[in-house]
């Protein structure tokens, strides 16, 4: 009796140590997966940089005289730049419209031009430019290797960001 | 078949008493991850710094509210002029697509007989000024809600060719949503 109780006590003892190996191998399963897609996500990096382009454009608005802003990201991603808001994308070749983005208004008015811009080269450098009234993001035109640069982003009115081919201009 | 019966309600006697710590391991681990989900924040919040950068916009914008001059086209942003400081210029300054983004009042206080008195006041957006400015003020917290940010500087102002000395007071407001 004993020895059948103290074996009943063993068996229970194993199913439950292994129940518990179990649920927290589900657990670490869980955590893992869930700490790597947020730290992949780029949500944060995209709304960070769409508002602190939107007030840096915002601020040069009022500036006088001529400014010219490096501009670094510490990742690869595509803006767009119109007349009233900075949009950020990730960076991939799905159509602009189905990407996930995160966008932030400047204000407007009529004395300051903001040259609209689409940019998904991977650089990670740019040169916010302001002069003579106009807030722009030049880019280096390759004629023999045309990418989107020429291209710029033109907003419809239900939201959606249309891509309008430049007119080349020769260097 | 007596032995079997007895090793088995031993067994099943075991887990049911097992069972609470089961659940509590359970319930344990979902807190845990229920913890981790809301600490993963990536929301921004920048209310505070537009409120800044529309401040400055104001005050150092050519075809602003501050004195400019003419020749040089230098602007002052400490010098304020009286014939320009209105709705009309402030709300030429700054056009947003969505109306709430930014909603602002501008006043001069000068003082008079040992108290400060309204000199002047303008607005950015007005009619969205007063529609959130109660809701503001209530220090209401939620999505439909609205805060407020004050910033107060000493100036001189332009009135009829003097010039005098004075305060602007800029309270500016912005919607949660």
């Amino acid at each position: 009796m004993g020895r059948l109780r103290k074996r009943a006590e063993m068996s229970s003892f194993l199913y439950f140590i292994i129940l518990e190996v179990i649920v927290f191998g589900m657990f670490a399963y869980a955590v893992t997966t869930k700490v790597n897609s947020a730290v992949k996500d780029t949500t944060f990096v995209r709304r960070v940089y769409s508002r602190d382009l939107a007030l840096l454009i915002d601020s040069l608005h009022s500036a006088n005289g001529e400014f010219i802003v490096n501009y670094e990201l510490d990742r690869p991603l595509d803006f767009a730049i119109t007349p009233q808001r900075v949009i950020f994308f990730d960076h991939s070749d799905i159509n602009v419209n189905k990407r996930p983005f995160s966008a932030f208004l400047f204000g407007s008015n009529g004395y300051v031009n903001v040259t609209p811009t689409w940019m998904n080269e991977s650089r990670l450098v740019y040169f916010l430019v302001s002069s003579n009234n106009t807030i722009s993001l030049p880019a280096e035109v390759n004629r023999d290797n045309p990418s989107n640069q020429d291209y710029e982003p033109r907003e419809n009115l239900d939201g959606t960001i249309t891509l309008v081919a430049k007119e080349m201009v020769d260097k | 078949m007596r032995r079997r019966e007895k090793t088995r309600r031993g067994t099943v006697e075991n887990w049911i008493e097992q069972l609470p710590y089961i659940i509590l391991t359970g319930v344990t681990l979902i807190l845990i991850y229920v913890l981790i989900d809301m600490l993963i924040k990536t929301g921004v919040d920048v209310k505070p710094i537009q409120a800044e950068v529309g401040f400055y916009r104001i005050l150092y914008s050519p075809n602003a509210i501050t004195y400019q001059d003419n020749l040089t086209g230098a602007v002052y942003p400490g010098v304020i002029d009286l014939l320009k400081f209105n709705d009309t210029t402030i709300d030429a300054l700054m056009k947003y697509s969505y109306e709430k983004q930014l909603c602002a009042r501008f006043r001069i206080m000068k003082m008079q007989n040992g108290k400060w008195v309204l000199e002047k006041e303008a607005y950015f957006s007005k009619v969205w000024f007063e529609r959130l400015e109660p809701l503001a003020s209530a220090g209401i917290i939620g999505l439909g809600s609205a805060q407020k940010f004050t910033k107060i500087m000493p100036i001189d102002y332009i009135k009829d060719g003097s010039l005098m000395q004075g305060f602007l007071q800029a309270d500016f407001i912005l919607p949660r949503s």
